[in-house]
């Protein structure tokens, strides 16, 4: 059964367009998504959804076969949530937080709650206005994880933290995997951490979702030819290479990125050319981000 | 003006509050003289320290509204410290935009408060103005390092205090332009010792920690960079045996401070228990003045309608709606029903009336408006006692040119004798009352508790509607519609509303002198009319309170249930002056 | 044993782990019977999603390099057969190849220079 489903959602934004024009897709127990996009693709609002807090005007959203327009305290009694806007109370202290929630959630986990205060090392008596960015996130993970969630929301949560805190954050996350099979849908800008945690990636843009892959398919169905220039090599050329998506130019080659694996995409670039000296690399997910949804509108 | 300093005023949020503060306040005076409480007619009797004391209140919130929302504790702002601008231009020019903010709204409250009864008002709030600009000056701290005025809690303590003297200086001495200049003055020195003390650029944070503002207050004599070097203050170590909240504790606490500690609730709540106290007295003791009945729903409207902003922060956690709303919803109840609570005790003590005479500017003998009757224009009415006095009644123009009038049947007047006068009493109170009257100047026969049927059913019916269009008024302002137009209607429902109010209140301005309407036409002709609805409803006062009561107590589960669909606004809180702020 | 991930590349990540154990084990490094660390450790210790591990096994699982028993770590099998090494070391110098293509230099030299690298690594290994 899957843990967390949308079903064409829509959601207008204030503005009139779209946010989300009917996405679709379903999360299995266990698997951890990275959800991508560009900046106002629409990842918040659907995280939102799942968790109740914004309702779709189309469609449905099902988390543990729950709605969360309709019931949504079920909802977040079973998830945890962080994200990079997240704001704690600032005026309590890391204790109060804590106990807020430890009364808030009932199946939560006083000695994880333990272990991870006494892993990232912070000041239970300290007022979180006084904590570092880092440290509050710690905090918001902590409260996010100690009820033992089945699935964890994470909205872009490592944004704007070191890279010792985004290794400690991701550290704990996977801690979770190992321990309960923690189901993840998590988006972030950080391309080597969703290439790290994601099993899939599903990237929205225009209100759909444009890729929905296994994280190892997807590298390794994509691959980029750089062509050198000289020998009359034009971008249209390029671009009638079989497979072609994408297609430019960069200081003294042209780089054209084929849907297909990167021994398949060099034989076929040098059938189709002709020419020898081509290289065909793979596409880190950054270049692949950038080369689908960098270049559209 | 340089390019810069306009760029700068262009820039400053305490000009854009003041768009808001000038015209709410100069309302909040043109109310306070026209709504017709009595008790709110007091505060502009310049006699009376109370006014002194109200206005300064007023002002003082509204300033501490200025302070947060506005952020008057800082000297520029974060983006213009960086600019390649002279630290003193930048205070300078935002010294000017929050004088400008703290005495525009005065003024205009002065304005609408004094205008055409007497210039002595003036004078006082000139005084009320120059205190305030002292108070500003101090407040800005005449030895400055950093960008921002460091709140610390004995900074806050030592403004508090001075607040109070300043208060004791308003109540103390006379409103002369003696007393006016001295605050004024020492205003201005103050303020051109902190120009001087300005250095080429502000600094971001301390250069020592453990030192607020680089200066103490008390180190104000003794300017910081001469100071002896405090060396680096360690953090303090918290208890570790803290006192633990419980979860309860802290669950409230969190949501008290999220939803009910902001200075806007206390403002509005602080007004709300002016409003309810006026229209319970205007039932029980007064005229019937309508207008303060139409303020209550537009503040609750408004306060719903922001509600949104505030729940945000809540959204995960798994805490029911229902226990958000009821902090949403209490922030305001409680300050409406303290209202009440107070009118009921001044009630008790001072066992109101409704048939008043009144001998203080003049001779009136006031009756509520439900008992006044209209006329045709051109007619005249007279009161003709069985022995023969007779009193020619005036008659107040509804609307100019329309031919009818209103006319209270129980009028008197300055020639009247005593026993015309007793004998209009013993008349009116029988027709309010329905008790039979010999006629008595001082000794009215209405016995404690007697009530007027009329009176009461008029004033049943009036809840009644206006509890269905608070119910109707705040589900609407909770609905979140898709389209952008819909949005901007429930956005602008609350202005829409305010429009009818702002012309009413400015037809009873020019209206007199102009012959265009008159104060009385407007307060009597929505009472006239609904006591006679009232009238041929046959339905008693009783009935209707319970119907209101009813109504409000389903309309709180209505509007607790449109609330509790409610998404919480995703734009993060911002005020126009988050960049002024840390 | 010693497994470095750079999820920068562009290559899985599974990959990348079973090339390595697949290197270990084709030059000795790794000897039949030789345990792995589980996958809740290495993926702690990578910082990588523990099912990329586990799919990572199972692979190295199907080609014959290593065996996974109940209730036991995971363990070398075989060396993946002789033609292990060739296989790995073919992959890393293809994009070599491509390289003494595009800069033009004759096959005979760019033998040369791999050999006299060679030559001088060994050197330095055997003192």
């Amino acid at each position: 059964m899957s843990v967390l489903s949308f079903e064409r959602i829509v959601r207008y934004f204030r503005h009139g367009h779209n946010v989300l024009d009917g996405v679709d897709f379903e999360v299995d127990a266990g698997e951890v998504i990275g959800l991508l996009g560009r900046n106002g693709a629409g990842k918040t609002t659907l995280i939102q959804i799942a968790l109740g807090v914004l309702h779709p005007q189309g469609g449905a959203a099902s988390v543990f076969g729950i709605n969360p327009a309709t019931d949504p305290m079920a909802v977040k009694l079973q998830v945890g949530y962080v994200s990079e806007d997240q704001i704690l109370p600032e005026f309590l202290e890391v204790n109060e937080v804590l106990a807020l929630h430890r009364g808030l959630f009932p199946d939560w986990d006083v000695e994880l709650e333990k272990d991870l205060l006494s892993r990232f090392n912070i000041r239970a008596g300290a007022k979180i206005k006084e904590l570092s960015k880092g440290e509050a996130r710690q905090v918001a993970l902590l409260c996010a994880v100690a009820h033992r969630p089945k699935l964890l929301l994470l909205d872009e949560p490592a944004g704007g933290l070191d890279p010792a805190v985004r290794r400690e954050f991701l550290e704990t996350s996977i801690q979770l995997l190992n321990d309960a099979g923690t189901t993840i849908l998590f988006s972030s800008h950080h391309m080597t951490d969703v290439e790290r945690m994601a099993g899939r990636i599903v990237m929205l843009h225009s209100g759909k979702v444009l890729v929905d892959d296994a994280l190892d398919n997807l590298q390794e169905r994509f691959s980029m030819v750089l062509l050198p220039l000289d020998g009359g090599m034009t971008e249209e050329r390029a671009r009638s290479l079989p497979g072609c998506i994408a297609v430019r130019r960069r200081n003294g080659s042209i780089h054209a990125i084929l849907r297909m694996s990167r021994e398949e995409g060099l034989q076929a670039a040098r059938k189709a050319i002709g020419v020898e000296n081509i290289r065909c690399e793979t596409i880190p997910l950054e270049e692949m981000f950038i080369e689908l949804l960098g270049g559209q509108p | 003006m340089s390019r810069t300093g306009l760029f700068l005023l262009r820039k400053d949020p305490a000009l854009k509050g003041m768009l808001a503060s000038v015209p709410i306040m100069t309302l909040i005076g043109l109310a306070i003289r026209f709504s017709g409480g009595e008790r709110l007619l007091e505060l502009s009797d310049p006699g009376r320290s109370g006014f002194a004391v109200f206005l300064f209140v007023v002002v003082w919130c509204v300033m501490l509204f200025h302070t947060v929302g506005t952020g008057f504790w800082s000297r520029c702002s974060r983006i213009a410290m960086v600019l390649p601008i002279p630290a003193r231009e930048l205070w300078a020019w935002r010294l000017v935009a929050v004088t400008a903010a703290v005495v525009l709204p005065v003024t205009g409250m002065t304005l609408a408060l004094g205008a055409g009864i007497d210039p002595s008002i003036f004078m006082l709030g000139g005084k009320v103005l120059a205190v305030l600009l002292l108070l500003l000056a101090i407040g800005q701290n005449p030895f400055p390092k950093l960008f921002r005025i460091q709140v610390s809690a004995v900074y806050v303590v030592f403004l508090v205090f001075a607040s109070f003297l300043a208060l004791i200086y308003l109540l103390l001495t006379p409103a002369t332009v003696v007393t006016i200049l001295i605050p004024a003055a020492l205003a201005l020195l103050i303020s051109i010792q902190t120009f001087l003390a300005v250095p080429r650029g502000f600094l971001l944070v301390p250069d020592r920690p453990g030192y607020p503002d680089g200066s103490p207050w008390w180190k104000w004599l003794d300017p910081p960079d001469l100071a002896e070097d405090a060396g680096p203050v360690e953090p303090e170590a918290a208890p570790e045996t803290a006192p633990q909240l419980t979860f309860r504790q802290v669950l409230h606490w969190t949501l008290f401070r999220t939803l009910v500690n902001r200075l806007n609730i206390w403002l509005i709540g602080l007004v709300m228990i002016f409003i309810s106290w006026a229209i319970l007295y205007e039932f029980l003791g007064g005229q019937g003045a309508w207008m303060p009945l139409c303020y209550t729903p537009l503040w609750l409207m408004a306060h719903f309608q922001q509600s949104p902003q505030w729940i945000g922060s809540l959204a995960h956690l798994p805490i029911r709606r229902r226990l958000i709303f009821r902090y949403v919803a209490g922030s305001m109840l409680l300050p409406m029903l303290v209202g009440v609570l107070l009118s009921f005790l001044v009630a008790v003590g001072e066992k109101p009336v409704l048939v008043n005479l009144d001998r203080k500017d003049g001779i009136d003998l006031e009756v509520p408006f439900e008992f006044w009757e209209i006329g045709e224009a051109g007619n005249i009415y007279e009161a003709v006692a069985p022995w023969g006095e007779r009193l020619q009644l005036p008659a107040y123009t509804i609307i100019g040119g329309y031919r009818q009038v209103v006319v209270n049947p129980f009028g008197v007047g300055e020639d009247s004798s005593e026993r015309f006068i007793a004998w209009q009493q013993a008349r009116a109170i029988q027709a309010v009352y329905g008790l039979s009257q010999t006629p008595d100047l001082d000794n009215p026969q209405v016995p404690p508790g007697a009530r007027s049927r009329t009176h009461h059913r008029t004033w049943g019916l009036i809840l009644f509607l206006l509890s269905i269009g608070l119910v109707a008024g705040l589900r609407f302002s909770l609905l979140q519609f898709r389209r952008t137009w819909a949005r901007f209607l429930v956005k602008g429902m609350i202005p829409i509303l305010a429009i009818p109010i702002v012309l009413i209140i400015l037809a009873i301005l020019i209206g007199p002198a102009t012959g265009l309407t008159s104060r009385e036409g407007i307060d009597v002709v929505p009472v006239l009319f609904l006591s006679r609805l009232a009238g041929s409803l046959e339905i008693s006062g009783g009935v209707y309170l319970l119907a209101s009561l009813l109504v409000l107590i389903a309309g709180y589960f209505l509007v607790g249930r449109t609330f509790g669909k409610v998404e919480p606004d995703p734009t993060p809180i911002k005020s126009i002056a988050h960049d002024y702020r840390f | 044993m010693l497994i470095v991930v750079d999820p920068g590349t562009g290559v899985p990540v599974y990959r990348q782990v079973m090339d390595q154990v697949k290197l270990q084990v084709a030059s000795g490094r790794l000897a039949p019977g030789d345990e792995l660390p589980s996958t809740r450790l290495l993926s702690t210790e990578l910082g990588v999603n523990p099912m990329t591990i586990s799919k990572a096994y199972s692979f190295l699982e199907k080609e014959g390099i290593v065996e996974r028993r109940p209730g036991r770590p995971v363990a070398v099998k075989g060396n993946g057969g002789k033609g292990a090494g060739r296989e790995l070391l073919r992959n890393e110098l293809a994009g070599t190849v491509t390289i003494v293509r595009q800069l033009g230099i004759e096959p005979d030299e760019a033998l040369e220079l791999f050999r006299s690298m060679l030559s001088k690594i060994g050197k330095e290994e055997t003192p």
